[in-house]
């Protein structure tokens, strides 16, 4: 009798167990988080106090290294998108807030209280605190570079260099500004006059692929050509050492299962590190690209110990974050062959806490911080021990955004091409497969664009996913909850700024005659994102999906084939279409600068 | 005798020893019988674990896998993991249940058997990747 109901107790348990519980949700949260920016921590002079920017969750947090615990949550405004920050000689913290379009300044690390709120430009990016003038400058996508007195006040100072400015460095009574897409660096002199440019060179690379390329060579070499730049940051020496991404010249064939990967695995996008001299130093060295020290997708932050002998880089595709010497730096670039770079590392181990993309790092003496955005996390690491401590703020989780930062088994991230959800401004190969084309532009109402790519072939992003990412980049299964979530997560990525008009009576002009009958634009480039999405055969060798045209000025090369580097060469003989794409041919050089002032306002 | 002493000791051994584990926070059983090819076999198990681990990589997994439940297998990988097993999850539920999150583990071994070669490893989808 006891053996009986002992085993129904028993039984009964089990089902309990089995059938009374929560079942995990079979549909995924609403969309969460930004693209990865990087760089989005620092860690005060003292060394006491972590502070790190919250894109995600829209506030910025002090974090006491010392007791490991939160100081300050600061409550920022919605889509603010707090990004590069600075500590200046009084101890305020000057926060670059990317999408809110203003510098912020926190009074100091610890007290919460926001000193001010100067607005700067449609997309401040890097900052930077200069103590001799006591001002503190910030670059701009729009190509703004802005200087304000660090205590408070208006900008005394306002440049216009290119667009696409990513980081700023004072060195020496200069500056040093970087470029986002073209890892190109700016030296301005102290009257902002730029003194030189410069970018890391281009290096050989073995074509595994097979396929050729541009530049292949007949030792099977290619050119691996610098790309985006994720990071920069002086040296002790006044050097800058910059982490980017380079672009190999190969053919793009998908050859599964390992897709562009070729037959072993080579990514055609690499992790680099460059180390470049700004123009103001004597004597002036070339810009050296530096031994593979990483391999992975999306290395987006790199950081400096105190003793200036480490640096680390963390590298989101693969979660890890790796620490090598600044001699390594020395070392000369070599093609390190089938399955990318890496195994630089001379001090210990790369890390990987397990706690997804870390995209944040800094060092506190020699001891380095990781910041995971997702639990939310730091990691503090003191040589062999490690200190984790969960943020307030609550889980931040979409796997779409997931999909997008993790990178396949051949090294390649969908956010290596489209860094920041957007584009990378490289021209590609597909060969057979697709011809020419250039990256196309992630931001700004991507739902509203069905179908996809150049030609219009691919019906929805499910379908460009299971494609895409699955066969060509070799990522396998997409899973049901990635299709729900990538697309409306893509969606809450907005255009590329436009840029502040020179002359509004030129843009108007242009608006003008954009929507004459005359040249007929508006035919195809037309309602809110102005694209009828419909596929034309506008005599660029083929029928192509109309693209929208807003952020157009943002992102050169234009056309599918990146033919015109500018917007006036889309007009030119060069490429364009002639009048079979538009009727633009009986415009004067007068009225296309007016109508190419119109379409860099859009 | 034995015997009857044996029928009345064993089911009360066996209650007060599920008990003991699941209040440990850890229990592996299997749970479903092996199955698989002369080369490869599948094993099936029931991992549980605490609902708020001690464990930020876990806790991490665990409460992505509880919103969405595509995010499950890396939480059972993981498990597996901690658990000393070795490969990937080939199949993978979960079902929370108060403080604990049970979670029905399937996973291929090698049977190393001469005539097989290499094992074919099990790749989760988006190789490479991890959460």
């Amino acid at each position: 009798m006891i053996t009986r109901i002992t085993t129904g107790l028993l039984l009964a348990f089990a089902v309990v167990g089995c059938a009374d519980g929560e079942q995990p949700s079979p549909n995924p949260p609403p969309s969460w988080g930004v693209p990865i920016t990087g760089g989005t921590m620092i860690v005060t002079r003292d060394g006491n106090h972590a502070i790190i920017a919250d894109p995600d969750r829209d506030r910025v947090v002090s974090f006491d290294l010392a007791t490991n615990t939160v100081v300050a949550d600061i409550a920022l405004q919605p889509n603010d998108e707090p990004g590069r920050l600075v500590e200046d000689a009084a101890g305020r913290i000057h926060i670059a807030l990317r999408r809110g379009g203003a510098l912020l300044t926190l009074a100091d690390a610890t007290s919460g209280q926001i000193a001010g709120r100067r607005p700067v430009c449609a997309e401040p990016r890097g900052v930077a605190f200069d103590s001799a003038t006591d001002l503190v400058h910030v670059a701009c996508t729009s190509g703004e570079l802005v200087s304000f007195p660090a205590a408070g006040g208006n900008a005394v100072r306002s440049l216009r260099l290119d667009r696409d400015l990513r980081d700023v460095i004072v060195s020496g009574t200069g500056l040093v500004v970087t470029r986002f897409r073209t890892a190109e660096m700016i030296t301005l002199d102290a009257q902002g006059v730029i003194v030189t440019r410069a970018q890391p060179p281009v290096v050989k690379r073995f074509d595994f692929s097979g396929g050729g390329g541009g530049g292949l060579g007949s030792d099977g070499m290619i050119d691996a050509v610098p790309t985006v730049a994720w990071k920069a940051i002086p040296l002790t020496d006044g050097r800058i050492v910059m982490s980017h991404q380079r672009q190999l010249k190969t053919v793009l064939e998908t050859k599964t299962p390992s897709g562009y990967g070729g037959d072993c695995g080579q990514s055609p996008v690499e992790a680099s590190i460059a180390v470049l001299t700004p123009g103001s130093l004597t004597p002036t060295a070339p810009p050296r690209a530096a031994k593979n020290l990483v391999s992975g997708a999306l290395p987006v932050d790199i950081a400096l110990n105190g003793a200036g002998d480490t640096i680390a880089i963390a590298v989101a595709g693969n979660h890890t974050v790796h620490q090598f010497r600044t001699t390594t730096l020395a070392m000369e670039d070599q093609d390190t062959g089938c399955g990318g770079g890496g195994g630089g590392d001379d001090v210990g181990i790369p890390i990987d806490d397990q706690l997804g993309a870390p995209t944040a790092i800094a060092y506190a003496g020699n001891k380095l911080v990781i910041y995971y955005p997702e639990l939310p996390a730091v990691v503090v690491h003191d040589g062999n021990s490690a200190k984790t401590a969960v943020l307030p703020g609550g889980l931040g989780y979409d796997s779409g955004r997931n999909l997008f930062h993790t990178q396949t088994r051949v090294g390649l991230a969908c956010a290596s091409c489209h860094p920041e959800g957007r584009e990378d401004g490289v021209v590609w190969d597909f060969g057979t497969q697709g011809g020419i084309r250039r990256t196309q532009n992630l931001g700004g109402h991507i739902l509203d664009r069905s179908p996809y790519h150049w030609v219009g072939d691919e019906a929805d992003l499910p379908k460009l996913m299971d494609d895409v990412f699955g066969i060509r980049m070799g990522g396998g299964d997409v899973t049901r909850s990635q299709k729900l979530s990538l697309g409306p997560w893509l969606d809450r990525i907005p255009a590329p700024a436009a840029v502040p008009p020179i002359d509004a009576t030129a843009v108007a002009r242009g608006q003008q005659l954009f929507e004459s009958s005359e040249t007929g634009c508006v035919g195809c480039h037309n309602g809110a994102i102005l694209t009828t999405n419909a596929r034309v055969d506008v005599g660029t060798a083929g029928i192509f999906k109309v693209p929208s045209l807003v952020g157009v000025g943002a992102r050169p090369p234009f056309m599918h084939s990146g033919c015109a580097l500018t917007l006036t060469d889309r007009f030119s003989a060069i490429c364009g279409g002639g009048d079979k794409h538009g009727h633009t041919s009986q415009l004067t050089p007068a009225q296309i600068a007016d109508l190419v002032a119109y379409l860099e306002s859009l | 005798m034995q015997s009857v002493k044996l029928r009345r000791i064993v089911p009360q051994l066996a209650l007060v020893g599920l008990t003991s584990v699941l209040a440990a926070g850890c229990l592996l059983e299997a749970v479903v019988p092996s199955s698989g090819s002369d080369c490869v076999t599948t094993v099936s198990k029931t991992i549980t674990i605490a609902t708020k681990p001690a464990d930020p990589p876990m806790d991490l997994r665990l409460q992505n896998c509880r919103i969405d439940v595509d995010a499950c297998t890396d939480l059972c990988a993981l498990a597996m993991q901690r658990a000393n097993i070795q490969g990937a999850p080939t199949k993978c539920s979960a079902t929370f249940d108060g403080d604990l999150v049970s979670l029905g583990v399937s996973y291929q071994v090698a049977n190393n058997n001469g005539s097989c070669g290499f094992a074919d490893d099990v790749q989760p989808s988006n190789a490479g990747g991890g959460i």
